[in-house]
């Protein structure tokens, strides 16, 4: 039963690789870098790869961009598909340099990286940005101070994160299963005590949150981190979600569901 | 790139390169807010005849369960609401989901309305939201409710923050962005039915069929939760993207509202109303004179009253019962006392920025 389910996962998302070797974000849709670069980490598949690599742009990222608004956070998922070489290094390069705007009445704060670079900063395009420098320059301690920085400025009190501030308005906000896994992803395997409250607020809340994405991106933060008997208790949640609603047909989701369930997990591990 | 959007447009064709990326923003926002002063006429004259006069009902509804159905028929019917052989997408405030709170169009009086429209003979009717707060749009359909109530009457949902998308130009510069990406789902639909929750906003004063229209931008490009538009001016985005959303259908939710520090924290309120139009500025005033709140004294909505819709009450055909005699007064951020009827505070300024 639960081989048939990784299997279900794993052909639905090979499936939705198309003639050009990228993926939409729905079946029949046209081939976006963020579900194609999340179908490279998750399958493992050239085609994947080779369609990133005709897509880059020459700044090395693979922004969204619609007239004047740029949405930079699909690069750092692209520099972590891609092989070793000139390319990805470009790619690395744009993640990493794509800061976000200052907001002046914050004072001196982190920077941290958003979805676009004209706006705050954010929790998850921040923990992308971590990820993709532990991983591929490790020796770039600059860029992952800050993103620990602007992390732990943000950890909502008691563990985890909502999507931006620990508060509006001086309001405490709500940490959410799916921000804290991003984080996760990010810090995991860091001896660190954010990282150590992230895992245990993302066991806290993932029963509670059961969407595709939430429970997908909560397995694999526990899976990276560690925790794997953790991992098994949501993997199952998972395999009832994707019964329930298969994801709304979110591609993206499903994509990070068979990273969940599978070995292309290991491509987002960082070397301790 | 030989991918292709049901459009049969490539991806190099909605994601068009733009200049100047860097300075748009600094700028914009001063430019934004002088946009806000009367002197200025901000929108294609072109563009929008006078709406004459609208029709809005106001409708008692105690409650969720009580002939929700009968009920939502007659209130489109009380304003002509003319769907026959139309597509329409629906679009619900599901900018969160909390189980412990209210703060999504309630997911039975979004199926009531299927069935109302299907009585006045939509042709075909979808569900769409591209939720502000949360990416996992799989969680907050299901955690809703909203997903049985659809599977159960077999209407489709898109997720609008991930739909393919479309360049609208827009024909009002309240915000210096010029031009829209909007998902296909809501540029193709004949009719766009804002369904909004009764809340107030601590950023504006109030959210209802205008401010709906944030979730019809789409999170992957600008961002989550649309900070683009909040770095534009709240206000001012509010206008732009309603004008370019253009809903022609309004239902809002009042059965339960959220006062205070609405639209996510706030508290509910029982205003045991529901309000209905075709004209969304015009739908809006009313429903904030039911609140207790001036139409007038909201930034965009008294904007929007010049071109858009009415805001005016001379202007407004009210049907149904009277809103200031149905009055329900909903609690403000002490920053917006100012918008209260008869009010002699003044209103504060606000930074959205960083939400």
């Amino acid at each position: 039963m639960a081989l048939a389910f990784e299997e279900d996962l794993r052909d639905a998302l090979a499936a939705a690789v198309g003639p050009d070797g990228g993926i939409g974000w729905h079946p029949g849709e046209a081939a976006e870098p963020e579900p194609t670069a999340l179908g490279a980490l998750a399958l493992g598949d050239e085609r994947c790869v080779r369609w990133l690599l005709d897509h880059q742009d020459p700044d090395g990222g693979f922004a969204l961009q619609a007239g004047s608004i740029e949405n930079v956070a699909p690069t750092a998922l692209g520099a972590l598909a891609l092989p070793d070489g000139e390319a990805r290094e470009r790619a690395v390069d744009r993640t990493i340099a794509a800061q976000a705007a200052r907001v002046e009445s914050r004072g001196d704060y982190p920077l941290a990286w958003g979805w676009t670079t004209t706006t705050y900063s954010w929790v998850e395009p921040t923990s992308r940005v971590l990820l993709v420098a532990r991983r591929l320059r490790p020796e770039d301690r600059a860029t992952i101070d800050e993103a620990v920085a602007s992390l732990t400025e943000r950890e909502v009190d008691g563990g985890g994160w909502n999507y931006g501030n620990a508060d509006v308005r001086g309001t405490d906000l709500k940490s959410y299963a799916q921000t804290t896994a991003c984080a996760l992803i990010g810090l995991h395997a860091m001896d660190l005590p954010i990282a150590g409250r992230a895992a245990d607020a993302v066991i806290d809340l993932a029963p509670a949150e059961l969407g595709g994405l939430s429970l997908a991106q909560s397995v694999v933060a526990l899976r990276l981190h560690g925790r794997d008997d953790d991992a098994e208790v949501l993997r199952s949640l998972l395999a009832s979600a994707w019964e329930r609603t298969r994801f709304l047909g979110d591609q993206g989701a499903l994509a990070w569901a068979v990273l969940a369930t599978g070995d292309g997990v290991e491509r987002l591990r960082v070397a301790t | 790139m030989s991918g292709r959007d049901p459009k049969g447009s490539t991806r190099r064709s909605f994601l068009v390169r733009g200049g100047a990326v860097g300075v748009a923003v600094g700028l914009g926002g001063a430019l934004a807010i002088d946009r806000l002063r009367p002197e200025s006429t901000p929108w294609d004259d072109g563009r929008y005849a006078d709406p004459g006069h609208s029709a809005v009902a106001v409708v008692r509804a105690a409650s969720y369960d009580d002939h929700l159905e009968a009920t939502v028929l007659d209130g489109l019917r009380s304003v002509g609401a003319d769907v026959r052989g139309k597509t329409v997408l629906i679009k619900p405030n599901l900018v969160e989901y909390d189980p412990t709170s209210i703060i999504n169009t309630d997911p039975r009086l979004v199926g009531a309305a299927i069935v109302a429209l299907r009585r006045l003979g939509a042709a075909a009717i979808t569900v769409g939201e591209g939720p502000g707060h949360r990416r996992d749009t799989d969680y907050i359909v299901t955690g809703s409710g909203l997903w049985d109530v659809l599977r159960d009457l077999d209407v489709p949902f898109v997720d609008l923050n991930v739909a393919p998308v479309e360049r609208r130009a827009l024909s009002t510069s309240y915000t210096s962005l010029g031009e829209l990406w909007l998902p296909t789902p809501v540029v193709d639909a004949d009719v766009v039915l804002s369904m909004p929750k009764m809340k107030a906003h601590h950023w504006v004063g109030v959210t209802l069929s205008m401010k709906n229209c944030f979730g019809c931008v789409p999170g992957r490009i600008y961002g989550w939760p649309k900070n683009v538009l909040h770095w534009q001016g709240v206000p001012q985005s509010v206008i732009d993207v309603a004008a370019a959303v253009a809903p022609g259908l309004v239902i809002v939710d009042g059965i339960v509202g959220m006062e205070g520090d609405g639209p996510i924290m706030g508290t509910p309120i029982d205003a045991g109303h529901l309000v209905f139009g075709t004209d969304p500025v015009a739908t809006d005033a009313t429903t904030a004179r039911l609140m207790g709140i001036d139409p007038e004294r909201v930034d965009y909505l008294r904007e929007a009253g010049r071109f858009l819709g009415q805001v005016h009450l001379e202007d407004i055909d009210q049907r149904g019962e009277d809103p200031e005699a149905d009055e329900v007064p909903f609690e403000l951020v002490e920053e917006f006392d100012g918008l209260r009827v008869g009010s002699a505070a003044t209103v504060g300024a606000r930074d959205a920025s960083d939400g």
